[in-house]
């Protein structure tokens, strides 16, 4: 009885590291793909003493004689003249964190305008989305002519769904 | 209370159906509108919107109409980086506490470091007394933003209240389970301890071993009974805790002292008499409030110790070009006044044992 325990214990330890060896050598990776091009660095905030922070909560009474919610922060670069208001979060030290990630944005964009991280971004995101809808549209143009074809006869139907690839192949080379 | 005009709440209706009811608790659109997001969130948490979460949300926006404030509906209240648990019964952590509890731990790190700020004995712990510690907000920030410079910190929180000293409790080990305070369970003794005491009694042996400590801060009761019913807003007076609010103790011996005053003029004995502590924060109601602090202060002093006394505004850390940094005179002596908005807070500081090269050192330039 004992010895049988043992036997299937020795068996499944076996077993197990037959596995783990085996996931060793299929070596799971968590590297990016080389040909995604890299993004541009997260700008830096400027420095402290360039920009006047104020918290927005009004005027009147503070302290326990009211209850605020508010926790706004607005930034203003003095170079620039550039004023940001952040009022997101409810902890004003995320709201502070936010706002200063959003100026340096905000000139970097100033700065280096196309090549900005806000740019290439935007930029990354329209063409995916564009590419998208390309595909989603080129779909749906197919399905619609086969439904065409079905209905005008099965003769035509082949015809049809070899020249559409091509024609819209052909349309974009074009373009 | 103004009523508020059909044109505003039609305005809201026509941003969401729910918003009017947000802004009848807030009084003003551009809150409601940040309101209803957070409400949002809360019920949503990222997932689609449902029959019973839009429910769910129309409940806590009609609770919000009946003027409830945020942080009890949603049972929280960001405080730095930590998360204070809220509810009935505690008073609500206030941004403002927030402000010059940041700017205290920053000035203790910096004068570690000989720059400027305050200077303590390094080899002992650092030891600090926060009073009517509420839901604990002020040691618990303390404790996140010191442990690193001051590993030994041991902080202590007094409530009269049994309510507040068990939310106190909970927050700490909340903090502790979300990661945002590093204190391990088996921590002896516990760096932060919070107890039942009333500050006018007399204290036992084991309280008086706590009260001497390096630093005291309190955020004690300190609206008058007039003021309660005139300047608090509604959502304060109606739901917030009474005792956290207005000072209602009789002291023999305080003459001439008004009575939204009483807590100031025992921290003061406390701190110059009884702890001989070396740095005394205390939080004001209004700049009227905060000279009559100061000046007590200074009248309330021992003739063997010389404090000085600084007033923090708002914001002790912003600075604007017109309004830097000032100073007045109270009795003959000088007083720093620090930041921006309204004073705040009443600092005492003993030079025997701290000393600051910015704040009162600027006045004597």
């Amino acid at each position: 009885m004992l010895q049988e325990g043992f036997r299937i214990l020795r068996r499944s330890l076996v077993l197990d590291h037959a596995l783990t060896s085996y996931i060793t050598k299929c070596s799971i990776t968590t590297t990016s793909a080389k040909w995604v091009k890299k993004m541009p660095d997260r700008p830096k905030p400027p420095p402290e003493e360039e920009f006047t922070e104020v918290f927005l909560h009004g005027s009147g009474p503070g302290g326990q004689k009211i209850n605020k919610t508010s926790s706004a922060v607005q930034l203003k670069h003095l170079p620039t003249g550039l004023v940001l208001k952040v009022q997101e979060h409810r902890s004003r030290t995320q709201n502070r964190k936010l706002a200063r990630q959003m100026l340096a944005d905000r000139l970097d964009v100033m700065e280096r305008g196309t090549e900005s991280r806000v740019a290439v971004k935007g930029e990354v995101k329209r063409k995916k989305k564009s590419s998208a809808t390309k595909k989603s549209k080129r779909k749906y143009r197919r399905l619609e002519e086969e439904k065409a074809g079905e209905l005008e006869g099965p003769g035509d139907h082949d015809l049809v769904d070899e020249d559409t690839p091509e024609a819209a192949k052909g349309s974009e080379g074009r373009q | 209370m103004p009523r508020l005009p059909h044109s505003l709440l039609l305005k809201a209706y026509n941003i969401s159906p729910l918003l009017p009811l947000v802004l009848q608790g807030t009084r003003s659109l551009p809150s409601a509108v940040n309101e209803l997001r957070w409400l949002r969130e809360h019920v949503l948490k990222r997932n689609k919107p449902t029959p019973t979460t839009q429910k769910e949300l129309l409940r806590l926006c009609k609770r919000r109409s009946y003027s409830e404030p945020l942080q009890y509906i949603l049972g929280s209240q960001p405080f730095g980086e930590l998360n204070i648990k809220c509810r009935p019964g505690v008073l609500i952590a206030r941004p403002e506490p927030e402000a010059y509890t940041t700017y205290l731990a920053k000035l203790l790190i910096k004068g570690s470091k000989g720059d400027r700020g305050f200077e303590f004995d390094e080899r002992k712990p650092l030891r600090i007394l926060d009073l009517c510690s509420g839901t604990g907000c002020i040691s618990l920030l303390l404790h996140s933003l010191l442990v690193k410079r001051f590993p030994g910190v041991q902080i202590n929180g007094w409530d009269i209240s049994p309510n507040a000293v068990s939310l106190a409790v909970e927050n700490l080990k909340r903090n502790i389970s979300k990661g945002h305070l590093k204190i391990q369970p088996s921590q002896k003794p516990p760096p932060i301890q919070f107890d039942q005491v009333d500050i006018f009694s007399r204290f036992n042996r084991g309280q008086k071993k706590q009260l001497h400590c390096d630093i005291i801060i309190c955020n004690p009761p300190y609206i008058s009974q007039k003021a309660f019913l005139q300047d608090t807003s509604r959502s304060v007076r109606k739901w917030e805790p009474r005792l956290a609010l207005v000072p209602e103790v009789e002291v023999e011996g305080y003459d001439g002292v008004k009575a939204e005053d009483v807590f100031y003029r025992r921290l003061i004995d406390l701190h110059t008499r009884f702890a001989r502590s070396k740095l005394l924060v205390m939080e004001v109601g209004d700049d009227a409030q905060a000279l009559r602090v100061a000046t007590m202060a200074l009248q309330n002093e021992l003739p063997s110790r010389r404090d000085t006394v600084e007033i923090w505004r708002d914001g002790p850390e912003l600075r604007n070009g017109l309004e830097g940094n000032g100073r007045v005179v109270l009795g003959g002596r000088v007083v720093g006044v620090k930041g921006m908005g309204n004073m705040r807070a009443v600092v005492v500081k003993s030079p025997d044992y701290v000393w600051s090269k910015d704040g009162v050192g600027q006045a004597s330039r």
